[in-house]
């Protein structure tokens, strides 16, 4: 049973970090190898907050802020050069990129901060839970993993902004055609993603303490997270997402923590031969690769975008 | 209403329109006519806002079209139905409709005129769009174009792949729907009978030119019209 809630616990934020990659994966082709760093930055900063007497609440704020803060900026500057690729060729760019930024923004972190870590304690003795003893923090960041989670499949089922969400990660031209912006609908995805990173960077303090040093095996967990989930699908993200925590758990406690990351990417593997669609598997669809998937979803030489209308506005001013 | 002056356009080295004037006036169905490879998706492509021309002008209601992205042609009135329908394959039918008018509500009215005219959806209201046949396929796109209330209708070959009870019975429908709304229609078309009875005036399109223009008629009798494009005369 200890586990099982273990498991819980770390799975619901392997959740929020899968969901958090595959939407913009999903959305624009941008596999995103900086975001685990997004994640370590804003809790630094978060932790410094708190280390200058800020109340929680502010360090909190300012953590989740600054990821989504960090998550725009880099998706307008560094990341418009991948936009104007389409197909192969963007995802490829876009490893390039992130990983280069998650090397910055490692190396900035580790030479201005290398002791600092970012950890909310949580007063109080544990909670007993189905006759598991629990700390109240893990409690909380379980809760807070389960409320965004929440929170963005009632975005994207429920709302207008939702549903343009998904047509665009469904079929970029057809929402063009049906009057949808994928470039105002970007905007809304980077920042849900950021938000979401903000939030793994909340909930990993308060279950235990993020580290300087954490970025890559963040983001290698997300990676194998969205892969499991099926690149791209949100629902599977967040089903693998706690699958794999279960997995994790369950691994530690047998083999050992030093085993933990082979028993996982292997339970990934297995995962992506039986399934090669996801987790979740074809709902339904007839049988598509991906690669097919992705080459008509963001195809094309003559696919016209909105940085191209922004180009073709420039250049009548130019 | 629209306006395509001296376009040019390609892909990279290819170019593939080479000065193609045309319009379209309120409440005009004007036939595109062309074989296969002729540019008729590359025209309009390039009028919906997807594709960039490398030259000429294009305006809708005396605006230019050049700066406007895809999105903002498609909610300014202009709707293209593409040849490979694009679609939302895993939203149903209701979905895919009610998406037409983004940003706004559909109206119910709207829907209504939908299913009326094209009755087989109803029965189809909860199925995902990626399993219908591709004739439903064709009506669900129609239908997502017309419930965005467009002022110009612009269909690329929208009988591609259907048989020939289909064809005729989405042709019927679009006929029904210029009687009762006198909409304005630019559709591209290789199926000449049909598309004529409809149209009141055709362009003859052949690689990247303008070739032949005219009422529908004066098409449907010219020796060298019937010769490439009714295998007859
Ligand atoms: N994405 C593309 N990249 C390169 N060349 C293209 C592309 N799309 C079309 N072409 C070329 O442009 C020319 C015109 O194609 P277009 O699709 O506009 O013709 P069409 O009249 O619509 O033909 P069809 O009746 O077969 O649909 C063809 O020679 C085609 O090979
Ligand atoms: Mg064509």
């Amino acid at each position: 049973m200890a586990i099982v809630l273990d498991g819980s616990v770390l799975g619901l934020q392997l959740a929020v970090l899968g969901v958090g990659i595959s939407l913009v994966f999903g959305l624009s082709g941008v596999l995103d190898l900086a975001y685990g760093a997004k994640v370590v930055a804003a809790a630094i900063v978060g932790s410094l907050v708190l280390a200058g007497g800020g109340p929680v609440l502010l360090g909190v704020a300012v953590t989740v802020g600054l990821a989504v803060v960090l998550s725009l900026g880099i998706d307008r500057t560094v990341l418009a050069p991948v936009y104007r690729r389409h197909g192969e060729a963007r995802v490829v760019l876009s490893l390039l990129v992130t990983l280069a930024v998650a090397f910055v923004i490692d190396g900035v972190l580790v030479s201005r901060w290398p002791h600092a870590a970012f950890s909310l304690a949580v007063a109080g003795p544990p909670v007993d839970v189905l006759g598991v003893r629990m700390r109240g923090g893990s409690l909380l960041a379980a809760g807070l993993g389960l409320v965004a989670l929440a929170a963005t499949f009632l975005l994207l089922h429920t709302t207008r902004a939702g549903r343009a969400i998904r047509c665009v990660i469904q079929d970029e031209e057809g929402a063009q055609l049906c009057g949808i912006e994928p470039a105002r609908v970007r905007t809304v995805v980077v920042v849900l993603s950021g938000a979401l990173a903000g939030v793994v960077a909340v909930a990993q303090g308060l279950a235990s303490s993020v580290a300087v040093a954490d970025g890559f095996d963040l983001t290698i967990l997300a990676v194998v997270v969205a892969v499991v989930g099926g690149l791209g699908r949100v629902a599977g993200a967040a089903v693998a997402g706690v699958v794999l925590g279960l997995v994790h758990a369950l691994a530690t406690a047998t083999v050992g923590a030093s085993a933990t990351w082979v028993v996982l990417l292997l339970a990934a593997a297995v995962t992506i031969v039986l399934r090669p669609e996801g987790i979740l598997g074809l709902g339904g669809r007839a049988p598509r690769r991906h690669t097919a998937r992705w080459s008509r979803r963001i195809a094309g030489p003559d696919r016209t975008t909105d940085d191209d209308a922004a180009d073709r506005a420039g250049e009548g001013r130019g | 209403m629209l306006e395509v002056r001296d376009l040019h356009a390609g892909y990279g080295e290819l170019a593939v329109l080479h000065g193609v004037d045309l319009s379209v006036g309120v409440g005009e169905v004007v036939a595109l006519i062309g074989a296969n490879g002729a540019g008729k998706t590359t025209l309009l492509r390039c009028v919906a806002g997807l594709h960039r021309p490398s030259a000429g002008a294009l305006t809708f209601d005396g605006a230019p079209l050049a700066a406007r992205s895809a999105a903002a042609i498609a909610r300014a009135g202009l709707r293209l139905v593409p040849s490979d329908r694009r679609l939302f394959p895993q939203l149903t039918v209701r979905e895919n409709l009610l998406l037409g008018a983004h940003p706004r509500r559909v109206a119910s009215a709207d829907l209504r005129r939908v299913t009326a005219l094209f009755p087989r959806l109803a029965e189809r209201w909860g199925q995902r769009a990626g399993t219908l046949s591709g004739g439903e396929q064709q009506m669900v796109a129609v239908g997502r174009a017309l419930v965005g209330r467009p002022r110009l209708l612009v269909l690329d070959e929208p009988t591609t792949g259907l048989a020939p009870p289909l064809a005729a019975e989405l042709y019927a429908a679009l006929a029904s729907l210029r009687t009762e709304t006198g909409i304005t229609v630019l559709v591209a078309e290789q199926q000449l009978p049909r598309v004529l009875a409809m149209a009141e005036r055709g362009i003859v399109l052949e690689r990247g030119r303008v070739r032949h223009r005219g009422s529908s008629t004066e098409l449907a009798d010219d020796p060298a019209v019937r010769r490439a494009y009714l295998g007859v005369g």
